[in-house]
């Protein structure tokens, strides 16, 4: 088990695109760390340059301590699960999770207890003598981590080894990545273009966009103070709303022109420096609640559009004249297509960010 | 209701129509005939009943087909469509193939029967163990140097920065016929003989000469002469073997190289270990392929040599036996047995076609 550094790491490809740009990232110790981002952002080839099936164009890549920009994949002791599993055809499962320990030149009995114990922590005993081409898509999946575990290796790297996957094993095969982490006490590195995964799985996330690292945090530090537009937007499901708007001059009021929000004390001396100028004012789902006393003086007012009954939670899309927003309210709400409706914020837990910069105001 | 399907006719109007069929076939048949003065008005209504009528021929026929209970339907429908092109494989194929087994088994000019004297000659008569011997050596040599080379040029070629150039130049001979290759290799071969005013214009005479070594008759070289045919065959047949084996290269996921490279395996272990057993179904048929066209090889030797210096094959002598010695009681016996030799490594290969989705 050992730690991961990216220290300044750039990938420039031929034709100068820029994949990575100047990556930092802290991998520790048995830490769960998950790179996510569109497709396009860079999350798959970092995690290739710490594969080492990428070469490094800038930068520094140190694994338990050693530097291994040079290192070939096979003398980094690292491990790797395929998006599209990457099972051997011609053999068997068996052979397929033995292949690593048979080039290191482990004794047969060593392999065999191995591939046995993998076997058994992942229920594919009863699958041993099988081709890759007789087993179904979580199959593949469960003997493509087998291969992996087996070797015991410094770190895991996944490539998003669920995304071939059905929603329902999606969501199972989750929950015994996590457990195998906690199970193995390894380091583990794992992309996805999936936030759900991300938060559900990952002690850290990188979030990624256009080759540039947005944030670094944990779940809930993602979710609850998000550095910029992106963030906020990529992290949460339904997304963060977003409304446009400006500090009025007085600065303790959010003016939306059809609406108005009064500002806490504490959120108006951080928007202080920002009287008069548009700003973007962003609220999660589930901070909004109906308020029938509301008026379009302290609350976000708009017309449903969609009511979405999910049984738990009834989800609002509210149009106003140039967004639509949509609030998590609870499931016996009574309310229509088209009625008018006024949303209070908790403008405790509201972000505002800079309209030019995308980045949030602190 | 009614059981007959909607669009069968009136047994009336397919009896008319068999008839107005007969017509046309015997009348056209006729008229040609008595065409013989006019050729280009015979050719193009050659042409126009040639085509008119197989096409109407089918269609009664289908008409008649489609009137039989459902039951035999289908088959009757099949016997329609594939049966003439079956008649016509077997009379083609078939016949002749009975024909040559019955004449292997007669005299000289196919007349009195001697039985299996015509195969004694094949098993025992020395110019046909020299033959055999020379065919396996085309086979085991020529097939895998074809084989091999092609391989290591698609490994080494495959995503190297000139790839489609070598990758052109060794298919390259491949678009030239058996015997326009021998013409170029003779030139490669030539030797003049000894003497004054004498000029030696073959390429490996002048790199011999050239290096300080003497000028030889390469093709008379015993024994070796037949590997200097043999290297013809493999500059002609490399480019098929790489180009198949190529593609089947290709076709592995780059995936599989790489969780191979993650699993510490090096380019060796990966050629061994992971590109061959993928490409395996394809070695196999392209190897059955190569092994199948030298034993039927021909050409080469008939240019090169004519089957003389110990070079012959079996092709070539079965050549000389019909059309210069006009024996064909041993020609059909030499033709009979290649056929034996050639069935089983077919029928592989067939096999093999057909399980091409093995590891899939």
């Amino acid at each position: 088990m050992a730690n991961v550094i990216l220290e300044n790491i750039t990938k420039v490809y031929p034709g100068d695109v820029k994949a990575v740009d100047n990556a930092n990232i802290e991998i520790k110790d048995q830490e769960f760390v998950v790179l996510v981002g569109p497709s396009g952002c860079g999350k798959t080839t970092t995690l290739r340059m710490i594969a080492g099936l990428e070469e490094i164009t800038e930068g520094t890549l140190t694994i338990d301590g050693k530097v291994v920009n040079d290192v070939p994949p096979k003398d980094r002791d690292i491990a790797m699960v395929f998006q599209n599993y990457a099972l051997y055809p011609h053999m068997t499962v068996y052979d397929n999770m033995a292949f690593g320990l048979k080039i290191r030149k482990f004794p047969k009995a060593d392999i065999d207890a191995r591939v046995k114990e993998a076997a058994q922590i992942l229920s594919i005993g009863n699958l041993l003598d099988r081709k890759p081409k007789a087993l179904s898509g979580g199959q593949r999946q469960r003997v493509a981590v087998g291969r992996a575990i087996v070797r015991h290796p410094k770190v895991f790297l996944f490539d998003e080894p669920l995304s071939n996957l059905d929603a329902k094993l999606r969501v199972q095969m989750r929950a015994e990545i996590s457990s195998l982490h906690h199970r193995l006490k390894a380091t583990m590195v794992y992309v996805t273009h999936d936030q759900v995964e991300a938060m559900t799985m990952a002690d850290k996330i990188v979030v990624m966009k256009d080759g540039l690292i947005q944030q670094i945090g944990g779940p809930l530090e993602l979710y609850n103070s998000p550095n910029n537009l992106f963030v906020a937007g990529f992290i949460g499901s339904p997304p963060m709303n977003f409304i446009e708007g400006r500090v009025a001059d007085n600065s303790n009021v959010f003016d939306a022109v059809d609406f108005r929000l009064p500002l806490t004390s504490q959120k108006a001396s951080l928007v202080a420096s920002y009287k008069g100028s548009p700003v973007i004012f962003g609220v999660r789902p589930e901070d909004l609640t109906l308020d029938p006393k509301g008026t379009e003086d302290n609350a976000v007012t708009g017309s449903v559009l969609v009511v979405e009954q999910l049984g738990e939670q009834l989800h609002l899309h509210v149009e106003m004249k140039d967004a639509t927003i949509i609030a998590k309210v609870p499931p016996q709400t009574k309310v229509a297509v088209g009625d008018k409706v006024f949303l209070k914020p908790n403008m405790e837990k509201a972000h505002f960010f800079d309209k030019e910069t995308e980045q949030v105001i602190r | 209701m009614s059981r007959k399907i909607s669009d069968s006719r009136h047994p009336i109007v397919l009896i008319l129509m068999v008839i107005v069929t007969a017509a046309v076939l015997i009348g056209g048949f006729l008229l040609l005939q008595n065409m013989q003065e006019m050729k280009v008005l015979m050719t193009i209504f050659a042409v126009l009943w040639g085509v008119g009528s197989v096409a109407l021929l089918y269609y009664v026929l289908n008409a008649i087909a489609q009137t039989m209970p459902r039951k035999i339907r289908s088959a009757a429908v099949a016997i329609v469509f594939a049966g003439p092109a079956v008649l016509i494989l077997f009379w083609a194929l078939v016949l002749p193939t009975l024909r040559s087994l019955r004449l292997s088994f007669m005299g000289a000019n196919g007349k009195n029967f001697i039985f299996l004297d015509n195969y004694k000659f094949v098993f025992t008569d020395p110019i046909m163990l020299e033959s055999f011997r020379n065919n396996l050596l085309w086979m085991i040599f020529g097939t895998s140097a074809c084989v091999i080379l092609g391989l290591i040029i698609a490994v080494l070629a495959d995503k190297s920065r000139h790839e489609k150039l070598f990758k052109s130049l060794i298919f390259m001979p491949m678009a030239i016929s058996f015997v326009g290759a021998g013409v170029i290799w003779k030139f490669i071969y030539a030797y003049k003989g000894e003497g004054i005013n004498i000029t030696e214009i073959g390429l490996l005479n002048a790199i011999v000469t050239g290096l300080g070594g003497e000028a030889q008759a390469w093709l008379l070289v015993p024994f070796w002469n037949n590997f200097l045919l043999i290297i013809i065959m493999v500059w002609l047949q490399t480019g098929y073997a790489m180009v198949i084996l190529s593609s089947a290269i290709k076709a592995i996921p780059e995936e599989l190289n790489e969780a191979a490279r993650v699993d510490g395996a090096n380019a060796f272990r990966i050629f061994f270990s992971i590109t061959i057993p993928n490409i395996l179904p394809t070695i196999i048929t392209v190897t059955t392929t190569i092994l199948i066209f030298s034993l039927k090889l021909f050409d080469i030797v008939r240019v090169m040599t004519g089957g003389n210096f110990g070079t012959n094959v079996i092709a070539n002598e079965f050549y000389l036996r019909q059309f210069t010695y006009g024996h064909s009681g041993q020609a059909s016996a030499i033709a009979v047995v290649l056929l034996l030799v050639i069935i089983p490594v077919i029928t592989y290969n067939l096999r093999q076609f057909r399980q091409r989705k093995v590891f899939k």
